[in-house]
């Protein structure tokens, strides 16, 4: 069920009846019940994987939470006669028992993910590894069905479960309640992947209705919709041509595509997202903010900030820390430190857990090389990044460059969005040696004349469809240069008189019916990021 | 909130979808595809109740073939044809049942042609909605719909509900300075028959209407199916039905006995215009009566309408309402208009 289908609508409508109507001790069990049925006739129907997660991040958490006060007991009771080492021990040995509970849950998940996810694509590689170097063993490739939201639910469980582990959060006994918080149905196809912390309080308290938080939870989902179906989907039609043909569209029209991708998968993403956090809005929950304007992010490490902040930050909590705090990385550091000198030593315990990080989110991202280049083209940016900012610093220094005006970061903008736009292309091209050849032709072919000679126009769009991309686009911007100025459009448009407020609703919902990319004559695409 | 307040709600919400569904109907308009024979559909509204004779229900050769104009004409007795291009037999079924609703006629005609046409829903967007877009909303077309939608997911239930959730593309196409919003017809002079002026010459194929000896092509069973069901409503209601294959050149004398046995069975009567003892009395001329191989042109139409008026007032003794004002006022007015558009 498509975020922008009319089977949403009246989904959500139902759904939010049902929750509304329902007595407030009960609301919370409604919203479980939605969930699991909104899963279901979302072609979910595959759903014992998410019931296994469920289970097995409940039976976990309880384990362990039940081990924490069972320890918590003893070691009250018992800490009189320890001394500092011997707290330390205590401590040691109960870590290690915790995580008896926790590495095989966690491997488990990550194992049914692994396996849906990745198991084709590591056999078949395999495969043409075995042909080359002569074996004749040809292993099995199986290409499963992924169930619906696979990815983000299992994060979202994960971190759960990780965040009891570390005992920064208490286990949630209620299994109904667990479950409800891993299947909230407006954020489990494509997130944003939330923090049981600041999520499940919000699903289970009863949730009183109120026209204002509704009202602007559909113009928010209405804001979403226009980016997703006015600009995404439109730009899909040029991007589509163009990268299934990349011998035809070399040079300049590799770049046009690059900015209209980065374009397609921002509305795209962040529309999906918005829906999701109107819908939520609806019910009173306030889901985690996922985008802030990423492509007016000044350095990658500030893209990544702002783009699919969740996802970062889940990365950052549970891989980023760990590893560069461990003491793997602290040996690792000192070493460095006496071989390549304190500074390139120092960021070394940095560096490298970075790059695996990008690593990582690039494989997130799909079963294929062009994700894992995608995650080796980032990292290398983001360490590149970190070795030479001193060096640059001083740069600018000595070339007496101001930083604390409107050009500079106007450069950064646009040095940014090139970089993200190269990254783009890797994504989106059929390959990585595709890839490689569009980014080479798009530096070396470098020629106006058929952009401005009507070459626009035969990449899919006709001149009435791009005038719609440019002024959407324009809207976006503007709204996009409001929001990080600090204007709330929402809460100054519930300011304005009633007839202006109508005019801006009724041009929305318009704007949407009338140049959404939708029907016969279009192939609506998918959400993107529900795939991966 | 106080009782003031969630009424100032609501009432705002009530005018915000009244100003909404005005809107939208105004953008219907201007941008749905205005075509003759959804015209025509829809304006079979305006006709008063349990006013028509006779009721034409079918595929294209009927909607190029016969005119109720000539009919009344000659004969006073009224009629509608309720047809589209390449209709499909469950849009025929709906077309005819929702009239009945409407209508108490003498008689049904019922174009059965379609009955050897194997109709791939995914394949027919445009001739479905020719039928379906002039359709007011009703049982009738929400089961057609349903049909439609369940053998082709592509085809939403919303944009046959909604038309302009399908034509919204059509701005590109459209000069927003001087078109403006036109609705569906709401009355025709016509009746339902969309003539045709062009002529394109004929020639009967060799051994036109000569028995063969080879089988019949089978009927397509849904069609089959839909066009017994028609026979069947028809009978509940006591309206006797003709089974009418109207002239066209792509029809063979074992699909005529074929469909008089089908007829036979149902209790129907089979009539065949392109049988030797009927073609002979139509006076057409292949040379200049006929649009293309399967439908009449407008010199066509009215010898064939003025031939079947005559046949159907001498086999079913059908009213004459040109004494009767309450009917003939409009009919005698859209008459006029008919005879100074075709040269009647």
């Amino acid at each position: 069920m498509a975020f922008t289908s009319f089977r949403f609508i009246v989904f959500l409508v139902l759904a939010a009846a049902a929750y509304f109507l329902t007595p407030k001790r009960c609301r919370w069990v409604t919203l479980f019940v939605a969930n699991y049925v909104f899963y279901f006739i979302s072609g979910g129907k595959i759903f014992i994987y998410l019931l296994a997660t469920t289970i097995t991040t409940y039976l976990a958490t309880v384990k362990i939470g039940d081990m924490a006060a069972k320890n918590k007991i003893a070691f009250n009771e018992a800490k009189a006669e320890l001394d500092k080492e011997g707290k330390k021990a205590w401590k040691a040995e109960f870590t290690k028992k915790k995580k008896r509970i926790l590495i095989p849950t966690v491997l488990f998940n990550f194992g049914i993910l692994a396996v849906l996810k990745y198991s084709g694509f590591v056999t078949s590689n395999l495969n043409t590894l075995f042909a080359k170097i002569g074996i004749g063993a040809e292993l099995p490739v199986f290409e499963f069905l992924l169930p619906l939201g696979i990815s983000f639910y299992t994060f979202q469980s994960m971190g759960y479960l990780i965040d009891v582990y570390r005992e920064k959060q208490e286990p949630e006994r209620n299994f109904f309640k667990l479950a409800l918080f891993i299947s909230f149905f407006p954020q489990i196809v494509q997130g944003p992947i939330s923090r049981f912390g600041t999520l499940a309080e919000q699903l289970f308290r009863p949730n009183e209705f109120s026209y204002t938080r509704i009202k602007f939870g559909v113009q928010l989902m209405l804001w979403g919709a226009f980016k997703k179906m006015v600009i995404a989907d439109r730009a899909a039609i040029l991007v589509d041509n163009a990268f299934g043909f990349p011998e035809t569209f070399g040079g300049t029209y590799v770049a046009v595509a690059a900015l209209v991708y980065a374009i397609q998968i921002y509305g795209d993403f962040s529309g999906g997202i918005d829906i999701a956090t109107g819908a939520a809005q609806i019910f009173g929950v306030t889901l985690d903010k996922n985008f802030e304007r990423p492509y007016l992010a000044t350095s990658i490490p500030d893209y990544w900030r702002r783009w699919h902040m969740t996802l970062g930050a889940w990365f950052r909590d549970y891989v980023f820390y760990p590893l560069s705090l461990s003491k793997f990385f602290m040996r690792l550091g000192k070493k460095c430190r006496k071989i390549l000198g304190n500074y390139v030593g120092k960021l070394i315990p940095v560096l490298i857990p970075q790059f695996i990080i990008f690593f990582l989110i690039g494989i997130w991202h799909g079963a294929e090389w062009k994700y894992i280049a995608f995650g080796c083209y980032n990292g290398t940016l983001i360490v590149l990044g970190i070795l030479f900012e001193q060096p640059l610093q001083n740069l600018i220094k000595k070339l007496d460059i101001r930083t604390e005006c409107f050009s500079w970061r106007l450069f950064q903008v646009l040095r940014t969005l090139i970089l993200v736009c190269i990254g783009k292309i890797i994504t989106r091209a059929p390959g990585v040696s595709a890839a490689k050849n569009m980014i080479v032709s798009m530096f070396t072919e470098w020629d106006m004349t058929p952009i401005w000679g009507g070459g626009l126009l035969t990449m899919g769009l006709d001149v009435k469809d791009l005038w719609v991309l440019f002024l959407s686009c324009l809207v976006l911007l503007c709204v996009s240069l409001m929001q990080e100025s600090g204007i709330k459009v929402r809460e100054t448009l519930a300011k304005q008189n009633l007839y202006f407020r109508w005019v801006v609703y009724l041009g929305a919902v318009f704007s949407l019916i009338l140049f959404g990319v939708y029907g016969l004559n279009y192939d609506a695409a998918d959400f993107i990021y529900r795939g991966f | 909130m106080n009782k003031k307040e969630c009424l100032k709600i609501m009432v705002r919400c009530v005018a915000f979808v009244v100003v909404f569904s005005m809107l939208f109907s105004n953008a219907t308009n201007l941008l749905m595809r205005h075509d003759d024979e959804s015209n025509e559909i829809h304006a079979f509204y305006s006709e008063p109740e349990d006013t028509i004779d006779v009721l034409y229900v079918g595929s294209s050769p009927l909607l190029r073939g016969v005119s109720p104009m000539v009919m009344w004409d000659e004969h006073g007795f009224t009629g509608y044809v309720r047809a589209s291009a390449l209709q499909a037999p469950a849009v025929s079924y709906g077309l005819l049942a929702e009239s009945l609703k409407y209508q108490s006629p003498e008689l049904v005609v019922l174009l059965c042609d379609n009955i050897f046409l194997d109709y791939d829903y995914a394949e027919r967007e445009g001739d479905l909605r020719r039928g379906l877009d002039g359709m007011k909303m009703s049982k009738y077309k929400l089961d057609i719909i349903r049909e439609v939608t369940a053998a082709d997911e592509r085809q939403s239930m919303l944009s046959y509900a909604f038309p302009l959730m399908r034509y919204h593309d059509r701005w590109k196409e459209i000069n927003l300075a001087e078109d403006e919003p036109e609705p569906l017809l709401e009355h025709s002079f016509k009746k339902g028959n969309v003539y045709l002026r062009d002529i394109s010459p004929q020639e009967y194929p060799e051994n036109f209407m000569i028995p063969t000896g080879e089988a019949a092509p089978a009927f397509n069973e849904d069609a089959q199916s839909y066009i017994e069901k028609s026979i069947a409503l028809c009978n509940e209601k006591y309206i006797p039905v003709v089974l009418l294959h109207l002239p066209k050149m792509a029809w063979t004398y074992e699909q005529s006995v074929a469909v008089e046995e089908f007829a036979n069975a149902n209790g129907a009567v089979y009539l065949d215009l392109d049988r030797e003892e009927y073609r002979s009395q139509l006076g057409l001329d292949p040379a200049v009566d006929y649009y293309d191989q399967g439908h009449m042109n407008l010199t066509g139409v009215i010898k064939v309408s003025d031939w079947l008026g005559d046949w159907l007032d001498a086999t079913y003794d059908l009213p004459d309402h040109r004494n009767d004002p309450a009917i003939s006022e409009s009919w005698n007015a859209d008459l006029a208009l008919y005879k100074e558009k075709t040269g009647l």
